[in-house]
């Protein structure tokens, strides 16, 4: 298509991240992640001589709130390439949109797999990616009687059902299985506690997702249970939570994630040191940052090679490209539109941040519909 | 710049299968006028030989195989122009099935609209079909996969993650997709198991 603005205008980008609401806690270092990339590529010169220019609306932690500003950034605002989604419900929203509209989502968070789209580049684990993984692990060190908990929507309980059947694969088996409000409060965790006490797994399985992270760790803290053998292991629990619920809290538990701040790769060092640097030196960094911030790097690799953002001519140039990530060496994977991500395991320290105690050797390709799992 | 919003019509292909009365000559000249690259086409043959994006084509009994081959071609947007007057024009509309629709006599205001709501329609179908085709080549290696699994599980007495972990370890080494180990396991089970009978 041929550009009728002037070779000097900026390239107009969507930017979806809530900076309210009950996800906002990991929506918003997503939001930093990205428009620290952006201003790198702006400082470097912009993409052919033409800055990046964010246009950002707040969803506020509401799915509906993204349908409709993916809507207006598709058609008023004229922007055809859309950064944003936490929630697996905020992206199903976004989905029918980007697929009518034609534009290209790029969304930087771990989710249940079991979906495609033309128009989604996703740059966050799918289930091969971290569960498999984590699955192994705890039947292996701690026993194989899980527990799960987790948020009430589409993602815990879609992943629940693939915990399950990985569990059944391994001889594993479910004893308890609960769901809470993404807007549950403390009191609702600490019911929950009585259950586990009366039940005694050997791994609590969460998929508890925002601001009741805490409120489920706090609870468990308070129940006086032992992380060295009732762990609570969890595919989303990172330093943007473990910083919200305080270190003490979430010491011992365990988390599976493509990356850590304590990732010691040379790239990692710099944009944690980066990052800080912007933010505030008491921020900590995520898997969820570091998807948002390295997607606009391979985004803007990618349209300084085409110099168009139409969805058709750029996202063939993006299907197989390769980026230093600070995970490390990372690959957009051309068959699914996922990402090829390195698994690692950690278990978080009296600091606050996460104790690698267990990675892939190379980035894992990613299976989303776990085809050969 | 939204891809979806604006048309390029200089980078447009279109094809005007229309006898050249007044609106067949008001189509060519408006579309020419658009910038668009016009070509005339009548009669029509049996199927459009040549690439184009849009086609613009009278519905009548004698175009209907033409109209039946470009709703198959998945790059053209077939915009109807049909004669109210005509008594079967509506089951001509039916059965032919055009993305969009002009009556005649056409105005010009219609063409634009109908232009552009046909290609947004037709670019959609697309990308819709073109998930359609990765998912049914999902579930056909799903398929596949699950068989081989099976085979390996009874043949080697391993349990179903040993077994999957084979098969993805011989495709990481032979650098090729799963699908393609799970057919190997199958069809040399099956040739296999032929040779005892």
């Amino acid at each position: 298509m041929a550009q009728r603005l002037s070779d000097r205008d900026p390239w107009r980008i969507g930017v979806l991240f809530s900076q309210t609401g009950v996800t906002a806690v990991i929506e918003e270092t997503q939001l930093r992640g990205t428009i620290m990339a952006i201003e790198e590529v702006n400082a470097a010169g912009g993409v052919n001589d033409r800055e990046l220019v964010p246009i950002l609306y707040d969803p506020a932690s509401e799915a509906r709130n993204f349908a409709r500003y993916a809507d207006k950034l598709l058609t008023e605002d004229g922007v055809s390439t859309i950064f944003g989604c936490y929630t697996s419900s905020s992206r199903k929203a976004v989905l029918p949109v980007v697929e009518r509209r034609n534009g290209l989502l790029w969304y930087p968070t771990l989710y249940e797999g079991f979906e495609y789209s033309p128009n989604i580049i996703y740059t966050g684990a799918a289930p091969n990616q971290n569960s498999v993984e984590l699955v192994d692990f705890l039947l292996e060190s701690y026993g194989s009687r899980f527990y799960l908990i987790g948020s009430d929507y589409i993602y815990p309980r879609e992943s629940n059902r693939i915990m399950r059947e990985l569990l059944r694969q391994r001889r594993g088996q479910v004893v308890g299985e609960h769901y809470l409000d993404l807007g549950a409060r403390p009191s609702e965790f600490r019911l929950l506690m009585r259950d586990l006490r009366n039940t005694r797994p050997d791994v609590i399985f969460s998929t508890v997702v925002g601001r009741a992270t805490a409120y489920l760790y706090q609870a468990y803290v308070d129940a006086g249970f032992d992380p060295r053998t009732m762990p609570i292991a969890s595919l989303t629990t990172s330093e943007a939570e473990v910083k919200l619920m305080g270190a003490d809290v979430a010491c011992g538990h365990i988390t599976a994630a493509p990356y850590f701040e304590s990732v010691k790769t040379p790239n990692n060092l710099s944009f944690v040191s980066r990052y800080k640097k912007r933010f505030g030196e008491d921020e900590p960094t995520n898997l969820c940052v570091e998807a948002a911030y390295f997607q606009v790097h391979v985004f803007a690799k990618a349209l300084a090679e085409v110099n168009s953002m139409d969805p058709d001519v750029l996202r063939p140039v993006v299907l197989g490209s390769e980026f230093d990530a600070p995970q490390g060496h990372i690959a957009i994977d051309s068959d699914s539109s996922h990402t090829n991500l390195w698994t690692r395991l950690g278990r978080a320290n009296a600091s606050g941040q996460f104790d690698v105690i267990k990675e892939s050797l190379w980035a894992v390709k990613p299976d989303p519909y776990l085809v050969s799992h | 710049m939204s891809s979806g919003a604006q048309i390029d019509y200089r980078q447009l292909r279109v094809v005007v299968a229309h006898p050249r009365d007044a609106d067949g000559d008001m189509l060519l000249r408006h579309l020419q006028r658009l910038g668009c690259r016009v070509d005339h086409l009548w009669p029509t043959p049996d199927q459009l030989d040549a690439e184009a994006d849009v086609v613009f084509c009278l519905i009548e009994p004698e175009t209907r195989p033409f109209c039946a081959s470009l709703m198959e071609k998945v790059h053209a947007a077939l915009v109807g122009i049909v004669d109210p007057a005509h008594p079967r024009s509506m089951q001509l509309l039916t059965d032919v099935n055009p993305l969009a629709v002009l009556t005649k006599p056409v105005d010009a205001a219609a063409l634009l609209t109908n232009l552009v709501v046909a290609r947004n329609n037709s670019r959609y179908q697309r990308r819709l079909q073109s998930k359609i085709s990765k998912l049914e080549e999902t579930l056909r290696s799903v398929r596949k996969v699950e068989r081989a699994k099976t085979i390996l599980m009874e043949q080697r007495h391993i349990d179903e993650s040993e077994a999957y972990a084979y098969l993805r370890e011989q495709a990481m080494k032979k650098r090729v997709p799963i699908g393609v180990i799970a057919s190997v396991v199958v069809e040399s089970n099956d040739v296999l198991s032929d040779e005892k009978d």
